[in-house]
């Protein structure tokens, strides 16, 4: 009886392991995304206000894939809070035709909005892309920096 | 790359972003009267196109923004497009296109 117990146990589990939708919260793991894209905080540019009396709100954002990927094209949108809800500012989106190797990272770092004056705002950045891979369009879904930061710069 | 970095640049970037954004507001300054010549044309037909060193540049309103496509004339090189709300009043209006003639011409940060 015992004997029988343990045989049928056996079956169960090698089941469990062959049919991946039985066995799939013990043993597959999701796969990592080809790509990561990220956006960071929106600063003040503000290396050129010496010579020129002017500062800009910036946001970069970054992408970078373990593939080769072409036709990549990431969005920056430039954000800032506002009581009656959140305001567009600005947004500038780059397109690569090229292949871009494994490994190397492609970016926007040509979104930026002058400031008109020195309001205190708070900005975030927004960013999406997509780029071909494996002859496929695979798109980054939106991602927000992770501070909303006060700045002094009304636009 | 650091998500508390809010550059992700490197140090030779950071000094192409210099010369780009300089480049910018030199143009905002110099090419003012212009610029202003140009917006008052896009204002009233909608659309203006110019060419800027490598790029043809195509300006556009389109429902409350205003749209430039920044096209190269080789295939190797990067395109873009910068988009931005229009603004309510006549002043603001010029201002806010100054600036984007200005971005378009100035070029992209590498």
């Amino acid at each position: 009886m015992k004997l029988q117990r343990t045989v049928g146990l056996l079956i169960i589990i090698s089941l469990l392991n062959m049919n991946p939708a039985l066995g799939s919260q013990s043993s597959t793991k999701e796969p990592k995304p080809p790509c990561r894209l990220q956006v960071g905080i929106a600063h003040l540019s503000t290396d050129l206000f010496e010579k020129f009396r002017i500062v800009a709100v910036k946001v970069n954002a970054s992408s970078i894939c373990n593939v080769p990927q072409t036709n990549v094209t990431i969005t920056v949108e430039i954000w800032k809070t506002g009581l009656l809800g959140n305001h567009f500012v600005w947004k500038q989106t780059i397109n690569s035709l090229g292949t871009t190797y494994p490994g190397s990272q492609v970016n926007n770092s040509s979104t930026y909005k002058r400031c008109v004056d020195k309001t205190l705002t708070h900005y975030y950045g927004v960013s999406y892309s997509k780029a071909l891979i494996d002859g496929k369009w695979q798109y980054a879904r939106h991602v927000l920096s992770n501070k909303i930061e006060p700045l002094k710069c009304g636009t | 790359m650091d998500f508390e970095d809010p550059d992700f640049l490197t140090p030779e970037q950071k000094l192409r972003e210099q010369e780009v954004m300089a480049r910018c507001f030199i143009l905002m300054r110099d090419e003012r009267s212009r610029y202003e010549e140009q917006a008052q044309k896009l204002l009233v037909s909608e659309f203006f196109f110019s060419k800027s060193g490598i790029y043809d540049l195509s300006y556009l309103i389109q429902g409350d923004r205003y749209i430039c496509k920044g096209n190269p004339q080789s295939s190797l090189i990067q395109s873009f497009s910068i988009e931005a709300p229009i603004p309510d009043t006549q002043e603001e209006k010029i201002e806010a296109l100054v600036e984007l003639f200005a971005q378009s011409e100035a070029g992209l940060i590498h």
